[in-house]
């Protein structure tokens, strides 16, 4: 049931502002009490050798950006029904191709129209497919490339390939990455927190692992089904001590400790495990704070609309405004995008899920001056053909008004965080298969994004069994014109 | 150095010139160079090019056609197309093009630019003419060069140190350690007291807090002189308690990527039904002190040796098969193989050379398919008893060298055999079937200078939380010296010469006077060795994720001392007494609590731990139900200790049977004023805070609730009267967690009664909805104690709400919400939720909400001022730490 509350700015209780306290992750009281330990001063109130791992660092050289957002369409949306269209394949539907159509994960047929319409939008005059009229209103602030490519047309491997660029073996995720590298901006709320409703998609928390990282870089995995916060992050709870008895315990506990300490001096490992209760005790209001949209006034929660979509990705944002590094907002379990056929319907009901809350996402971003410094991508792990799905036994029972998985061609966007907008970059063929011009590989993408958040991909090393990692491997090549 | 040209042909203009160059350069342009010429060649540029260039571009391999160690080539340039240097125009030299790493050209060398200053000496050298002294043929040193690992200490076989100056009854270790300290004009710390002695034995060889008894016969023992003795006899019997296993497999556990599923395999099942035939079989091979050459054979060959025809032996062999699976992919099915036997058991990192020659070890590309050979020639039989094991195929696989790491592209025929860095250069091929257990033969095999050398080291780390040498699984060329050679090649000679008794080389160290010595700080040293590299003190260390919640359940009395068995989920069976090693691991979704506390990732062989610490492990410590539930029972085991009015009884029991001592004087006095305080707090609430649920009425002149009672039954998630609804006295009077029904009559309110636990300013909100058109609805009050009824609504067929703007409540103060039947009894039925913001200063306490926080037994699982304490001694850092 929705409570009506209390608008946030009216109440004696603002911490939805935006600000140096929240940033800090500091309630209002402690941060007279114990200045020391906003971000930048962390690092001397637990001692030189901390072993806390997330304290904040800076990147390699500076950026503005501070926070990235990767809308993850799990499944693979159509380049050609949403941001890629192609007139000739308008024209020349039911045709078939030539050369013979790409090889991709089942056979395929004739070429397929899209059965949206395309617009144009913005002073760019960017077009856009009707499923997302919201979104399109941003193309402004938009880079849309048109040209991605990927390895195999098979969801298990190319997930691994998106999110930690590499398609079988254990290697980190760009979140995890970025964490190790940036740390944490709140160190009362996880720095990398992946969020999907219902369930895991496939691959489940690989997609957010850690890999050989230390395990504190992985990703939180908070299923937004729940509105629970007790659900959402693991013994944030505790409804068997109250708040006053449980501030009365740490006391004791903090008393003992620092008894303890006195005959042990100059131990920051002693220290610093002192120091993560005081953490954790602040943890549990704020992390209650950040997942509670009922939080947010009435007229937000209405610019990004009902249902789960628009919940995570207001979660998504009370996130990166509370200083989480990393927020990856998968549409849904399994691989709702995967839409081998009825692909007019379905891919019309899962845009309709989420374009109202991802233009109210940029909008609201913009509006609070966190566009500037919070990269958004959107994007799934492969396309679609542009050519209809045949008919497989056991896969989509005789219907042909589907598509197949795509590698060849792609697109994703990226929007605000350092990114040229109003810029289209790449195409496809004339069909919308094949990426032709100014082509860009998943790992020049790597390479980008991390470039935006202040990183050379090749010089971003971690050493593990005798050799230097990195998220790009031996390859990436930054794509400069997607930089403003 | 890779350099070739990037103009697509030359003309004969330029053909001519090149020719001229090398006619200029055959004598007299040393003559018309500097004198300082030759020295400039030896300290500027044959460096480099031995630093950077020679590797690929020297006698052994010559990229691309180029060579640079010997002057003639410089000059020939390759294959007479292009030349790498141009005396007429010096800029203009290929070489020099290449090492400016221009885009879009060859940039060399690979690693990375050169600096400037280096450039500018390139271009100066070949300014002035590229003098190249006659003698200077870079060759035997490039050879030289690329054998230097030959000389890496790790590869090198360890020597018997002199021990002749050893003083008598001193621990070799000692006099080891006591001869590096002494070069910083350092010694050991005086011994540890007895009673940080025992807890420190205890933690290292159990994992387990040290039992009371032992604790107190130590001290007596230190009392009337006979420590020694003692000692001796209880380090006997820790090593021989079966418990030791429990301990010390878990380390082979990280080694060895335990899990007890395959990761991601598509739909197909994931469980490994018998991974814990591995576990059972590494805690008794090491409770039984198997040599540890036996037990690296067994888990390479144990089909190949005595037992071959046992399960249970069999299944040591889940070293090699319980791996990730990663798609199925065979490939990387036998990287993970090679992986997990290079590292895990000789300490390198071969896999870096499934691409490429490995960059810094003398690994080449041909002996990882050698040993992919191997393991692509055993196979996984289907249908057997143990599901654990390989068996070598009838017709062995005759590997070829995979060019940069890709099955499709096949080079040259490798045979199967070990590496060949660790061979004689004539030792025999693999000949035995796969050759697994010949591989075993040559791992196992007290020649190999790495095995016994990265055994001991291990055990050194996990009982001093540091390493002689930093990086255990990587003894490659790059790893510096272990701190104390000596002590390590001690270690590993005398670890094979007792028949590689791991329990031998523990006792050896842990009799030793070093690891005996106190953690305390030692500002003395820390000025020379700030890591305490040289071990002029003991470590104190922070117990693992294992030993933190064996200990909790030991000192709760839960822990289940049953050796052995199968795999329980410890995260979702929070009640289950088993050790932590029998915890399932479920690779693909590795629980967050693992992650959390730095468990081993079975993703892959893991090296060591990290140790971090964040907020999330205070979380669990003071949110889980594991640990409150522990500190319940701990709480209610010293029940019998508290007399009437006196607390210090109870207060002794219970810090002496978590943290195993007495408190002192301090201690006592803020734990009983602690105490003393919740137990005030309580009584001021009447033990009620947060939601209780019953009914009553309104003395409506007083806009007071009177006689509030609590219903007296709870039945499938209801608050009622009785049994049954409606309830003879209570009629349907009841309520659940998103509503209720008042009773009949005026007297019989539905009342929902939030209690504050403190003094505090709260704000409130709240809905009712009644959905019938029916009756006459219901009325919804909010009353709060000494401020009469704040809100008051009317719900028929719609929906009241109600908000009450923030007020100060004190601690046992109420919120009533409290809901009535108007003038008439039926119909009445509603759904409400209420909404309670609690906050002190401006900080947000909690927020209340009446559906999330509804409860079937409210209060039963509450912790009390007793346990409260238990769970602060259980969180403390005397507890998770070890001096």
């Amino acid at each position: 049931m929705n409570l009506a509350t209390p608008e946030p700015d009216s109440s004696p209780i603002a911490i939805g502002r935006r600000g140096m306290l929240t940033r800090c992750g500091m309630g209002f009281g402690s941060m007279a009490l114990t200045g020391m330990l906003n971000a930048d001063l962390a690092q001397s109130a637990l001692g030189a050798e901390s072993s806390n791992p997330m304290l904040p660092k800076p990147a390699q050289f500076p950026s503005k950006v501070r926070h990235v957002i990767h809308l993850f369409m799990n499944g693979g949306p159509s380049q050609v029904d949403t941001f890629d269209p192609k007139p000739e394949l308008q024209r020349r539907g039911g045709q078939t191709i030539s050369d013979g159509n790409l090889k991709t994960e089942r056979p395929t047929g004739a070429l397929f129209p899209s059965p949206y319409r395309f617009h144009r939008y913005g002073q760019s005059g960017i077009e856009v497919s009707e499923l997302f009229p919201h979104i399109a209103q941003h193309v402004d602030d938009m880079a849309i490339i048109r040209s991605m490519h990927a390895d195999v047309p098979n969801h298990e491997p190319s997930l691994l390939l998106m999110n930690c660029g590499e398609a079988r073996l254990v290697r980190p995720s760009m979140g995890s990455w970025l964490t190790y590298g940036l740390g944490a901006e709140n160190q009362n709320l996880p720095a990398f927190v992946s969020m999907c409703p219902g369930g895991y998609p496939i691959q489940e928390s690989q997609n957010w692992q850690s890999g050989f990282l230390p395990g504190v870089y992985q990703g939180t995995y908070v299923d937004t089904k729940h509105s629970d916060i007790e659900k959402l992050i693991e013994n944030i709870r505790n409804d068997r001590i109250t708040p006053k008895d449980q501030s009365l315990q740490l006391g004791l506990l903090q008393s003992l400790n620092r008894q303890h300490l006195a005959e042990r001096p100059g131990d920051s490992q002693l220290e610093s495990r002192i120091q993560s209760f005081e953490l954790a005790f602040r943890m549990q209001t704020q992390a209650t704070d950040a997942f509670d949209i009922s939080r947010e006034p009435k007229h937000i929660r209405d610019m990004y609309g009902d249902g789960v979509q628009a919940r995570q990705i207001l979660i998504a944002r009370r996130l990166v405004e509370r200083g989480v590094r990393f927020v990856q907002v998968w549409h849904g379990e399994g691989q709702p995008w995967d839409n081998h056929d009825d692909i007019e319907v379905n891919h019309r009901r899962l845009a309709q899920q989420c374009d109202r809350a991802i233009g109210a996402l940029l909008t609201d971003l913009k509006q609070r001056g966190l566009l500037d410094e919070t990269l958004v991508i959107w994007g799934g792990e492969f396309g679609r053909t542009p050519v209809v799905e045949l008919p497989q036994k056991g896969a989509n029972a005789g219907k042909i008004n589907g598509r197949d998985h795509n590698h060849w061609g792609f697109t994703m966007w990226m929007a605000g965080g350092g990114v040229r907008g109003g810029y289209v970059h790449g195409a496809t063929d004339e069909f919308g298969f094949r990426a032709v011009e100014n082509k860009v590989h998943v790992h020049d993408l790597h390479a980008t994004i991390m470039k935006l958040v202040g990183y050379d991909h090749e010089k971003f090393t971690y050493r593990h069994a005798g050799r230097d990692f990195r998220l790009t491997d031996v390859h990436g090549k930054v794509v400069e014109e997607l930089i403003a | 150095m890779n350099i070739r040209s990037s103009q697509p042909a030359l003309a004969c203009f330029q053909r001519t010139i090149v020719a001229a160059v090398v006619v200029l350069l055959s004598a007299p342009v040393q003559s018309v160079a500097a004198d300082d010429a030759p020295d400039f060649f030896e300290q500027r540029i044959r460096p480099m090019l031995l630093e950077n260039c020679i590797e690929c571009h020297g006698p052994t391999k010559q990229e691309n056609g180029v060579r640079l160690d010997r002057r003639e080539d410089v000059l020939k340039g390759k294959a007479g197309d292009a030349w790498l240097i141009n005396l007429e125009a010096p800029s203009e030299s290929r070489l020099l093009k290449v090492l400016h790493y221009d885009d879009g050209d060859t940039q060399m060398p690979p690693s990375g630019r050169l600096e400037d200053e280096q450039l500018a000496y390139v271009l100066e050298w070949i300014t002035k003419g590229a003098v190249w002294p006659e003698s200077a043929h870079l060759e035997g040193e490039a050879i030289r060069r690329a054998e230097r690992w030959r000389e890496h200490w790790a590869f090198i076989p360890p020597v018997m140190p002199d021990l002749s100056a050893l003083t008598e009854n001193e621990n070799p270790v000692d006099h080891f350690v006591r001869a590096r300290l002494a070069t910083k004009n350092l010694n050991l710390s005086p011994a540890a007291a007895p009673r940080i002695l025992v807890r420190r034995l205890s933690y290292a060889l159990l994992g387990l807090p040290p039992e009371l008894n032992d604790l107190a016969t130590a001290n007596a023992a230190a009392t009337n002189g006979t420590l020694a003795a003692w000692k001796s006899e209880y380090i006997d019997r820790l090593l021989a308690s079966p418990h030791f296993g429990e301990r010390w497999g878990r380390y082979w556990l990280d080694i060895s990527r335990y899990a007890d599923t395959k990761g991601y395999v598509f739909t197909e099942d994931r469980e490994y039904p018998d991974a814990w035939r591995f576990r059972e079989w590494v805690i008794k091979a090491i409770n039984d002190d198997m040599p540890y050459d036996e037990f690296l054979k067994r888990q390479l060959s144990a089909d190949r040796m005595s037992g071959s025809d046992d399960p249970a032996q069999l299944a040591a062999m889940g070293y090699l098969t319980l791996g990730r699976r990663f798609l199925n992919n065979p490939h990387d099915i036998i990287d993970d193989r090679i992986d997990v036997v290079t590292r895990g058991m000789l300490g390198l990192t071969a896999t870096c050379a499934r691409c490429h020659d490995h960059k810094f070890d003398p690994i080449p590309t041909a002996d990882y398919y050698s040993l992919y050979g191997v393991f692509a020639s055993s196979d996984e039989p289907k249908n057997e008893p143990s599901t654990l094991r390989l068996v070598d195929r009838a017709s062995p696989v005759e590997p070829v060298i995979f060019q940069r790491g890709s099955p499709g592209n096949r080079g040259d025929a490798v045979p199967r055999r070990f590496l060949t860095a660790l061979s004689a250069p004539d030792a025999p091929l693999f000949s035995d079937g796969s050759g697994r257990l010949e591989l075993a033969n040559s791992i196992a095999n007290r020649n190999n200078p790495l095995t016994a050398r990265v055994a001991a080291n291990r055990v050194w780390m996990h009982l001093f939380d540091r390493g002689l040498v930093d990086s255990p699984s990587d003894f490659g060329v790059r790893t510096d010296p272990p701190t104390n050679p000596e002590l390590l090649d001690y270690l590993s000679i005398t670890f094979i010469d007792h028949e590689w008794s791991i329990k031998s080389l523990i006792r050896q160290i842990v009799t030793s006077e070093t690891w005996q010595q106190r953690s305390d700080r030692r500002v003395d040293a820390e000025a020379v060795d700030p890591e305490n590299r040289l071990f002029a003190r003991m470590n104190r260390t922070r117990l693992d994720f294992e030993a933190q919640r064996d200990a909790v359940l030991a000192v709760a009395g839960r822990l289940d001392p049953a050796i052995g068995g199968k795999s329980v989920d410890v995260t979702t069976d929070t009640g289950t007494g088993r050790r932590t090693i029998y915890a399932r691991i479920d690779r693909q979704n590795f629980p967050g609590l693992f992650r959390t506390f730095d468990v081993a990732s079975p993703d892959a062989h893991a090296a060591k731990r990290f140790q971090t610490t964040v907020p999330q492990q205070a979380l669990f410590q003071l949110n889980s139900q594991f640990i409150m539930d522990r500190a319940m029972e701990i709480s209610k085991a010293s029940e019998s200790a508290e007399s009437s009015g006196d607390l210090t009884g109870r207060i002794q029991l219970l810090f002496q049977t978590v943290l195993r001592r007495q408190p002192t004087p301090t201690e006592m006095s803020q734990t009983a004023a602690y105490i003393e305080e919740l137990q005030a707090n309580q009584q001021k609430s009447n033990g009620l805070t947060g939601w209780s649920y019953g009914y009553g009425a309104i003395n409506e002149a007083q806009e007071a609730v009177t006689a509030f009672s609590k219903f007296p039954s709870m039945k499938d998630g209801t608050f009622q009267g009785g049994e049954k609804l409606p309830d003879e006295k209570l009629g349907w009077a009841s309520l659940n967690r998103g509503g209720g029904h008042p009773g009949g009559t005026l007297s019989l309110c539905a009342i929902r009664r939030w209690t504050a636990d403190s003094d505090c300013q709260v704000f409130v909100n709240s809905v009712v909805i009644h959905t019938s058109e029916e009756g006459d609805g219901v009325r919804c009050r909010i009353v709060s104690t000494g401020r009469g009824v704040m809100n008051d609504g009317t719900a028929h067929n719609s929906t009241a709400t109600g908000s009450v703007e923030t007020f100060e409540i004190k601690a046992g103060e109420h919120i009533d919400f409290v809901v009535d039947c108007r003038s008439n009894g039926s119909h009445d039925s509603f759904q409400s939720a209420i909404m309670v913001t609690q906050f002190v200063g401006n900080r947000i306490q909690r927020v209340w909400k009446s559906e999330d926080d509804f409860r079937d037994n409210p209060g039963a699982a509450r912790l009390g001022a007793w346990p409260q304490l238990a769970q602060a001694l259980l969180l403390t850092n005397e507890f998770i730490f070890v001096d």
